[in-house]
C-alpha cells in the first residue's frame, strides 16, 4: 500500500498539490484527469518518490518496483533495440529473456521495423512505443502512465489497453494521468479530477450510460479479498468500498459475502 | 552486480555516443604527446605533472557528464534500480572508469614511446613500482577532479554560469594551494576545503622514486576528499530530487 498524507507541492509559491491525502491499494487502477499543468504528472512523480513534496509524506508498505511511461520520451543516440536491451538488463533479466520480450512486445505494438532505428530519428508516436515497451519488459509492482497514448496509432492503443488489463489481472497497480475518456473507461476503476490542487473522485464516462453503485462492506471474521475484487476495493475506516456497475453488482455482493464480508450499505453514485 | 555493470556500460555507451568526450580527451592527448616529445624525462616528476593536468581534465569531464542522461530517462533508471543512491553510485563508478581511461592515455603514451625508443624515454629504466605508483597518483588526482566536476550539479545549482565558475575557482585553488600556503601561511585556514592536489603532487615533484609511504598517505587523503565530495553530491541530489 502507498499512502499520501497531507501532501503539498508548491512551485514558486504556486500550489500544485494542495493537502492531498489518499491511499493506493495494491492492484488498484486509478486515473487522474484535469487541465494541462494542473499537477497530474507531479502527483505521479511524488507517488514514485521522484519529486520531494513541499510538506506532507508519502509512505510505502515495502519498496515497490515502479515503471514509468513518460509523456515525452527523450530522443537518444541509442537504437531502440540497444536501449531496450540495456533496460531489460537493468531489470535483472537475462539477455535471452530480454530479447524474447523485445521481439514479442515489438511485434504486438507493430514496432519490429523500427527496432534498429536510432531513437533520435523516431517520431513521437514511435518513441512513445519505446516508452511503453521498456515499462513492460518486466512486470512492475506499480506502473505510472503519463499520457501514455499520445501520438500512438489506433491499433496500438487497443494493444495497450489489452496489456494494461492483463497487468491488472496480475495485481499490478496502475496510476495514470490521462485525458482520453475511453482509455479511462477501459483500464481504470477510479477516476480523480484535479481542480485547484485538490483531488475529487468523479464518475467514469461509462457511468453516463449505466448505473453505477458504491457498496460498503464491513470486514467479518477471517474475511479475505476475493480474487475477482482484488484491486477494486478502496479500504476505509471500518471496512471497504467498492464501485461497480449495476450488471455486476449481484455477482460481486455474492462473492464478497462468501469471502466473509458483511454488506452494510449500497448507494448509487449520487449518494442515494 | 550484473545490474551495476549494465548501468555503467549503458552510461559509457551514452557518453561515447555524445561528443562530450572529444575535447577533454583531445586536450589530454595533445598535452601528453607534447610533454613527452622531449626525452629523457624524470619518471616520478613527469607522472606528477601529468596527474595535475589529468585532475583538471577530469574536472571538465565531470562537469560535462552531469547532463549526459536526459532527465526523464534518469528518472526511469532510478525507478528501475529501486534506489537513487544505487544509481548515483553507478554513475560515480562510471566516472572511475573514465578516470582509468584517462590514466591509460596519460601513462600509455609515454610507456609505448619508451618501448619504441628502446627505453630512452625516461632518465632511468622504468620499474613495476613506478607504474604502480604513477597509476595510484594519477587515479587519486583524476578521481578527485571528476568528483569536483560533479559537485556543483545542475540540479543543485541551476545557474550554470555560477556552477562552472565555482568549479573553475576550486580547480585553480587546488592547483595553487601549496604555493599559496607557502607564501601566506594563514591561508591554510581558508583553503583546507579545497582538495590538496598540489600538496600531494609536490611531494613527488623532486624524488627519483615513489616513496610508497607518502604515496599511501597522499592517495588516502585525495580519495577521502573525493569520497566526501561524492557523498555531499549524492545526498544533495537525494534531498533535492527532480
Amino acid at each position: 500500500m502507498i499512502t499520501l498524507n497531507n501532501v503539498v507541492k508548491k512551485y514558486n509559491q504556486k500550489v500544485v498539490l494542495n493537502d492531498i491525502s489518499f491511499a493506493i491499494e495494491p492492484g488498484q487502477s486509478i486515473a487522474f484527469t484535469g487541465h494541462n499543468g494542473c499537477g497530474k504528472s507531479t502527483l505521479l512523480k511524488v507517488v514514485a518518490g521522484l519529486i520531494q513534496p513541499t510538506s506532507g509524506k508519502v509512505e510505502y508498505e515495502q519498496p515497490f518496483l515502479f515503471h514509468y511511461v513518460p509523456e515525452h520520451f527523450p530522443k537518444m543516440n541509442f537504437t531502440a533495440e540497444e536501449y531496450l536491451l540495456f533496460q531489460g538488463g537493468m531489470d535483472g533479466l537475462t539477455e535471452g529473456m530480454v530479447k524474447e520480450q523485445i521481439d514479442c512486445l515489438s511485434e504486438d505494438f507493430f514496432f519490429e521495423n523500427m527496432l534498429h532505428t536510432k531513437m533520435k530519428h523516431l517520431s513521437k508516436g514511435s518513441l512513445q512505443k519505446v516508452g511503453v515497451i521498456q515499462a513492460l519488459l518486466k512486470e512492475p509492482d506499480v506502473l505510472l502512465l503519463d499520457e501514455p497514448l499520445s501520438g500512438q496509432d489506433v491499433a496500438s492503443q487497443q494493444v495497450f489497453i489489452d496489456k494494461m488489463n492483463a497487468l491488472r489481472q496480475n495485481g499490478v497497480t496502475i496510476l495514470m494521468s490521462c485525458h482520453e475518456p475511453y482509455l479511462i473507461d477501459a483500464i481504470t476503476d477510479w477516476t480523480y479530477r484535479f481542480e485547484n490542487g485538490k483531488l475529487t473522485a468523479v464518475k467514469n464516462e461509462k457511468s453516463l450510460e449505466e448505473k453505477w453503485f458504491v457498496l460498503f462492506f464491513e470486514k467479518g471474521l477471517g474475511a479475505v479479498v476475493p480474487e475477482k475484487c482484488k484491486g477494486h476495493l478502496q479500504f476505509v475506516e471500518g471496512g471497504c468500498k467498492l464501485r461497480c456497475s449495476e450488471r455486476y453488482s449481484n455477482e460481486i455482493i455474492v462473492e464478497m459475502l462468501n469471502a466473509g464480508w458483511n454488506l452494510r450499505g449500497m448507494w448509487n453514485e449520487d449518494g442515494v | 552486480m550484473k545490474m551495476v555493470c549494465d548501468v555503467i556500460r549503458y552510461q559509457y555507451k551514452q557518453y561515447m555516443f555524445s561528443a562530450k568526450w572529444v575535447m577533454p580527451f583531445v586536450l589530454l592527448i595533445a598535452f601528453v604527446a607534447s610533454f613527452y616529445s622531449i626525452s629523457p624525462v624524470e619518471i616520478v616528476n613527469s607522472f606528477a605533472i601529468t596527474s595535475l593536468v589529468l585532475f583538471g581534465v577530469m574536472t571538465w569531464v565531470g562537469v560535462t557528464t552531469q547532463e549526459l542522461e536526459p532527465e526523464v530517462s534518469e528518472q526511469i533508471l532510478i525507478l528501475r534500480l529501486k534506489s537513487e543512491r544505487k544509481y548515483y553510485i553507478c554513475h560515480i563508478l562510471f566516472l572511475a572508469v573514465l578516470c582509468v581511461i584517462g590514466i591509460f592515455v596519460s601513462m600509455g603514451i609515454p610507456l609505448v614511446k619508451n618501448l619504441l625508443v628502446s627505453g630512452t624515454m625516461f632518465s632511468r629504466k622504468i620499474e613495476m613500482l613506478d607504474v604502480i605508483g604513477g597509476f595510484a597518483l594519477l587515479f587519486a588526482c583524476a578521481f578527485t577532479g571528476a568528483m569536483l566536476g560533479e559537485l556543483f550539479h545542475v540540479r543543485v545549482i541551476k545557474e550554470r554560469t555560477i556552477a562552472v565558475g565555482a568549479t573553475f575557482f576550486v580547480v585553480v585553488f587546488a592547483i595553487v594551494r601549496s604555493g599559496l600556503v607557502e607564501k601566506y601561511p594563514m591561508s591554510r585556514f581558508l583553503v583546507w576545503v579545497v582538495p590538496p592536489v598540489s600538496d600531494v603532487v609536490s611531494w613527488f615533484s623532486n624524488g627519483s622514486r615513489f616513496d610508497m609511504g607518502k604515496l599511501l598517505v597522499g592517495f588516502t587523503l585525495l580519495m577521502l576528499y573525493a569520497i566526501i565530495m561524492a557523498v555531499i553530491k549524492v545526498e544533495l541530489l537525494r534531498l533535492k530530487k527532480f
